[in-house]
């Protein structure tokens, strides 16, 4: 009896010891994101111990240059520029310029590419680790691991994140590209997709397609380490850039420490007024018909089928 | 008073219980093709998005909702998943016999509800073929990623509540072996290592497995699924700390609802007045109608924190539900889906003479629907009124989507019946 009592505290014991651990390391899961998320707030850029130094690439958009394209009368041609270079899917801007009203009245414009946030959101819930920062601190993609559950689509609050809901209509050449991380082309179906700094031009030594793509030279790819941004016509020392013309993040109080900065403005370095009325362009493509095909009609044998 | 709960003529009684096993009528082929239609129409459906893409959804982007009816079916079916077996380690942890009979009837409820679960947010993925990515990058991701948490939970969840429901049938399969010679062989796999001195342990077994599974529920449904949406500051209306506590309400919620549907038609259908006694189905209703008021006042929490919040864009999001493209859905889930219902089961616990097991069924019913909508309300209008001033999308389901939707609830039903054909849903007496 006695001895039967004994085992039966042990198997209690060793149960619910098991149980126990088993619940701690569940219970515990979330605090471990904790810790993480502390880490990633509190990281800048990497430091590096290597003779070549890590890049940390930022990008600089100057409000008072940008003036949507309206004055020449074009869509945006940073947008332009990326669709072309990267066979952008239909719908898809990867760099998106909008309107913004003002709160004195009138508007500018504001070209949003991806903000390959510090901490960001979509890297955080990630499951697959297809999403991820590079050394170099761009927020990259891997189409090959992305189960396109758009857990991060709805993490960004930028909405600087696209699915690609089918298989895209691209013209032929885009058959030919290699992919990689660092150039998504062809774009894959079922996947998301974004802006991720033009990882391929800056690997190659050159700036990205929308900054070189930009006539009034509004835009500037930049490094933190080094200290510099260029525009492509001018090079400038970046931290005192930024200072001497009141740079801002997008939504600061998010907390995701984004990589671009904006220097305010309407435009007006070309002479363009804040309630000037010429009319923004929407940017064209020309692959792609109307995008992805949504239509398999009221029924499957519709005229779409 | 135990001891005259007990059925006086075992044989009488597992006759009785075993009639679905024993008959198989017309009715039955009938009701089997009647769900197999839509069950293979959902296939179809899911072939035609596979080859396409989610294009075919109504889901869109950037402009419009990124996730939809499947999300919410999604939440749905987890939530539904609770009922069962909550009851069934309620019942095994409090002593509460009375509630026996409706054990089992939510023990499979919860099991095919989740695999329901499994099955609409694989039908979400853009790309399912990658599926099993999540596991193996799970230790890499399970730090931040609240999809990683929720798969493993839910996981754990299936696995010990598949044990559960198996351990505490094997009694029960003895006697079905011994009656059913044609299907024995297939009993007697499942009773793989039976021991006819093994219900003692079995016991101690199914106490433990209830604790865990206890702590799972409120991990699950209180935890890790509402953290999917609660932990998304970039989605005003979902980021909350209300929102574990809201969605575990609406899992026990919606699951009592279910387990009283589903006990109460098959009482009806096999004549089992008897056995499932009116009294379960008061017991479950009044618990129920509390539960339900909970839920409306926790609504009531919510959107009062939204009309006053500081961002402008939880005000927005509310005025979708209380005048915009949302309201005629809304009021009619809350007054008629909700209030109603609790309002009729409450006051049956009140005054006693009103009470009716038709009505039960058919409030509870009700709120099962409205749960389903309400998480649907919760998915979609955060998605399309984003956190900053950036253009609104619209959302209404297309083709594709009502008919997975459909296709998935109807092979649940599906399951369900071909279980009830093979299995003892109610636990057998001695023999
Ligand atoms: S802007 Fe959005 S997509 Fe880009 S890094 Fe930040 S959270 Fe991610
Ligand atoms: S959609 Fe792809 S990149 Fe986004 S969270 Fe899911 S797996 Fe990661
Ligand atoms: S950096 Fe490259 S990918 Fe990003 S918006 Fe500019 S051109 Fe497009």
């Amino acid at each position: 009896m006695q001895r039967q009592n004994k085992k039966l505290t042990r198997r209690q014991f060793v149960t619910g010891s098991v149980g126990a651990m088993g619940l701690l390391a569940i219970l515990s899961s979330p605090f471990i994101a904790v810790l993480n998320r502390a880490r990633a707030a509190t990281g800048t850029a990497p430091i590096t111990e290597g003779k070549k130094p890590t890049r940390a690439w930022c990008m600089v958009i100057d409000l008072k240059k940008c003036e949507g394209c309206v004055t020449i009368g074009v869509p945006p041609q940073c947008t332009q520029a990326c669709i072309a270079g990267h066979f952008v899917p239909q719908g898809q801007q990867w760099i998106q310029v909008y309107e913004v009203e003002s709160p004195g009245g009138g508007t500018f414009f504001m070209p949003t590419p991806c903000y390959q946030c510090d901490n960001a959101p979509c890297v955080n819930v990630c499951p697959v680790a297809a999403t991820y920062h590079n050394k170099e601190g761009i927020v990259l993609i891997d189409h090959r691991r992305c189960i396109g559950c758009r857990l991060c689509m709805a993490a960004c609050p930028y909405q600087r994140r696209f699915f690609n809901w089918g298989t895209p209509k691209l013209p032929p050449e885009a058959a030919f590209a290699e992919y990689s991380p660092f150039y998504p082309v062809p774009a894959v179906k079922g996947t998301v997709i974004k802006c991720m700094f033009c990882a391929h031009m800056l690997e190659a030594g050159k700036l990205p397609l929308c900054v070189t793509g930009c006539p009034m030279k509004a835009l500037y790819m930049g490094d933190l380490n080094e200290d510099i941004a260029s525009n492509g016509a001018e090079v400038v020392k970046l931290s005192k850039f930024l200072d001497e013309n009141d740079a801002f993040r997008y939504k600061e109080g998010l907390g995701t420490q984004p990589r671009v900065w904006y220097l305010p403005g309407h435009g007006q370095a070309f002479g363009r007024k804040p309630d000037d009325h010429r009319e923004f362009k929407t940017p064209t493509w020309t692959w792609g018909d109307s995008g992805f095909n949504h239509h398999p009609g009221i029924w499957p044998w519709g005229e779409d089928f | 008073m135990a001891a005259m709960m007990r059925r006086p003529e075992p044989d009488r009684t597992n006759v009785a219980l075993l009639r679905p096993l024993l008959h198989t009528g017309q009715g039955f082929y009938f009701f089997a093709v009647a769900l197999l239609i839509p069950a293979a129409w959902f296939v179809y459906a899911w072939y035609l998005q596979l080859i396409r893409g989610l294009g075919l959804t109504s889901m869109r982007t950037p402009v419009g909702a990124p996730w939809g009816a499947y999300i919410a079916n999604f939440v749905f079916f987890v939530g539904l998943a609770h009922g069962g077996i909550a009851i069934a380690a309620a019942i095994r942890l409090l002593n509460l016999t009375k509630y026996t009979p409706v054990a089992r009837i939510g023990e499979v409820l919860t099991i095919i509800s989740l695999m329901m679960a499994g099955v609409s947010i694989t039908i979400d993925m853009g790309r399912p073929d990658r599926i099993f990515n999540i596991i193996i990058y799970w230790p890499q991701r399970v730090g931040t990623s609240s999809l990683s948490w929720d798969v493993t939970v839910i996981i754990i969840y299936f696995t010990l509540s598949t044990l559960y429901l198996w351990l505490t049938m094997r009694k029960d399969l003895v006697l079905c072996a011994k009656r059913f010679p044609k299907l024995s062989w297939f009993y007697k796999i499942l009773l793989i290592g039976y021991k006819p001195d093994e219900e003692h342990k079995i016991e101690r077994m199914a106490w433990w497995l209830s604790i865990a599974i206890v702590f799972l529920i409120v991990m699950l449904s209180g935890g890790v699924v509402p953290w999917i949406f609660g932990l998304l500051p970039s989605q005003p209306g979902w980021f909350s700390a209300l929102a574990g506590p809201y969605f575990l309400t609406a899992a026990i919620g919606s699951a009592i609802a279910a387990v009283i549907v589903v006990s109460g038609v098959l009482r009806k259908l096999f004549n089992w007045q008897e056995y499932i006694k009116p009294e379960i189905f008061k017991g479950l209703g009044t618990f129920l109608g509390i539960i339900t008021l909970f839920y409306i006042y926790l609504i009531l929490a919510e959107q009062l924190t939204m009309r006053y919040a500081a961002p402008l864009s939880e005000f927005l999001i509310s005025e979708k539900l209380f005048q915009g493209e949302f309201a005629p859905i809304f009021w009619p889930m809350l007054l008629l889906g909700f209030f109603t219902p609790a309002i009729i089961l409450v006051s049956q616990a009140i005054h006693p003479q009103w009470f009716g097991v038709t009505r039960t069924i058919l409030a509870s019913g009700a709120i099962v629907v409205a749960f389903w909508v309400k998480r649907f309300l919760i998915v979609v209008p955060s998605l399309l009124r984003p956190l900053l001033p950036f253009p609104e999308g619209s959302y209404s389901p297309s083709w594709v989507e009502w008919s997975i939707v459909a296709g998935i609830i109807a092979s649940a039903i599906l399951l369900y019946t071909l279980f009830l054909k093979v299995f003892p849903i109610v636990e057998l007496g001695e023999e």
